[in-house]
């Protein structure tokens, strides 16, 4: 069964500013303790469009099960200020997506991720000018 | 079935249409198998070189050197592959960026920590003006097109020259060297057609003259006024000249094994325009004008593959030539962070 991952972020609109404070809570549900074998939270910009995907982390955490912790599921949560760039951006062919991305790494070598994108500035649309 | 057994697959730079995990696997078995063929490779030949009685082979350092070179690509390859199916990509990327947090490379890295993926803008502020602040230095110099042409056209025509005196010197009446004389003609047209480039660029440059811009502060933030001094040199009449603020998205991509680049215009903005300008010998041109950074656009941005650069772009518009254009970059920084108290 897929397991569930859940991620919460602390604002309705998930909308933010360079230099806020971003605060981020985590669930992995629906696995058995003994199935997952880590689990690696990351607030991270990529690039989509026409060209090759840039990518570039801002926080990282990765949790395995220890003999004090063994159980890994339950909710965690970082807080982390936010930088001033890159800022989320729409453009023609470069588009900057901001997200919290939780990747779920089980025994059986296979991986589960999901993102929960937010926006960073208040960047407009691009348009396409002819100069 | 088909899903697993596709034959064949799209594939565009790392994006790929097949499963990954079983181009990960097919990547390992490569190299596997090239480590294997270069351990038997290896062992075979170091125990032919010991059943050998006498002086080793001539060619055994270049075969050792061969099979030694399998082993090593398998191997870091291998290692590699292994790497990258265990490690995440925002894992790997965190540990790039940790590394950046060392204590010397901090020191360097300075700036860029602050603003992450804004290009640097010492080599925009290294060099002060006369009027303003900072002399902008222009993107593509023509001293290097000028360059290329004079190494092209040199080498050239000692060719021409070498092939000429070739035929001269072997020339027999009655036998002619058919080979070398359908060569020349040819020769002697890419000749012509390199000293005439050459010439053209030379009074295109001589021509129209080195343009000077200097600005009143460096880096540019949204929403702040600039003042800008632009200076044209040359003996020319100018239909027109104009300055512009301009930004542009660039991509870059693979297609195959090509390395493409495509590029968009988002933002355009005529700071000055003048027309019918005739620059006295000895005067350069000389204009001044200000600017305000909008409030709300992309700051510049440089990622490995991707980014969006503003610029100052000269355009230059006269009867002898086509469109000339100079363009000066520049950086826009994003808006400052809002802090609490004075939001």
């Amino acid at each position: 069964m897929v397991p569930l991952i859940s991620i919460h972020l602390d604002r309705p609109y998930r909308a933010y500013q360079g230099g806020d404070e971003l605060h981020c809570q985590y669930q992995v549900d629906r696995v058995k303790v003994d199935q997952l074998q880590a689990v690696e939270a990351s607030l991270l910009w990529y690039t989509e469009g026409k060209g090759e995907e840039d990518l570039g982390v801002h926080y990282f955490e990765r949790n395995i099960p220890t003999t004090e912790d063994p159980d890994i599921r339950p909710m965690k949560q970082f807080t982390t200020t936010l930088p001033c760039s890159p800022l989320s951006y729409e453009g023609i062919i470069i588009k900057i997506q901001w997200c919290a991305r939780v990747r779920v790494f089980m025994q059986d070598g296979t991986v589960y991720s999901h993102d929960q994108a937010f926006l960073l500035g208040k960047t407009p649309v691009a348009q396409i000018v002819q100069p | 079935m088909a899903r697993f057994f596709r034959l064949w697959g799209k594939k565009r730079g790392e994006r790929r249409s097949g499963p990954r995990r079983l181009g990960e696997i097919g990547e390992a078995l490569f190299f596997t198998a090239l480590v294997l063929l270069g351990c038997v490779l290896l062992i075979k030949l170091m125990l032919e070189q010991a059943s050998r009685e006498g002086p080793a082979d001539a060619m055994f350092g270049l075969t050792f050197g061969v099979m030694a070179l399998l082993l090593i690509l398998g191997s870091v390859g291998l290692v590699f592959t292994l790497a990258q199916m265990r490690i995440s990509t925002e894992r790997r990327s965190s540990m790039a960026q940790r590394a950046t947090q060392l204590p010397l490379i901090r020191q360097t890295a300075g700036s860029a920590l602050e603003h992450p993926q804004i290009p640097h803008d010492s080599d925009i502020t290294n060099s002060p003006g006369i009027r303003l602040a900072y002399r902008l230095p222009a993107n593509e110099s023509p001293v290097w097109q000028v360059g290329a042409a004079i190494t092209f056209f040199l080498l050239w025509i000692t060719v021409t020259t070498t092939l000429s005196l070739a035929v001269l010197a072997e020339y027999e009446p009655g036998k002619p060297r058919w080979a070398l004389l359908a060569i020349l003609p040819a020769c002697v047209a890419v000749g012509s057609w390199s000293m005439l480039y050459l010439w053209r660029q030379l009074r295109r440059y001589a021509g129209i003259g080195p343009t000077h811009v200097e600005i009143s502060d460096h880096p540019l933030h949204p929403g702040h006024q600039y003042a800008l001094f632009f200076s044209q040199a040359g003996k020319l009449k100018f239909e027109s000249f104009r300055i512009a603020l301009v930004c542009q998205e660039s991509a870059t991509y693979r297609q195959g094994t090509d390395t493409r680049n495509s590029t968009q215009c988002v933002y355009h903005e005529e700071l000055l325009l003048r027309e019918d300008i005739e620059v006295e010998p000895g005067l350069p041109f000389e204009q001044e004008c200000e600017f305000k950074v909008p409030q709300q656009v992309m700051h510049s941005f440089a990622g490995t593959h991707n980014s969006v650069q503003w610029r100052l772009t000269v355009d230059i518009q006269t009867n002898q030539w086509p469109l000339f254009r100079r363009t000066f970059p520049v950086v826009i920084y994003p808006p400052a962070p809002v802090t609490r108290e004075n939001a």
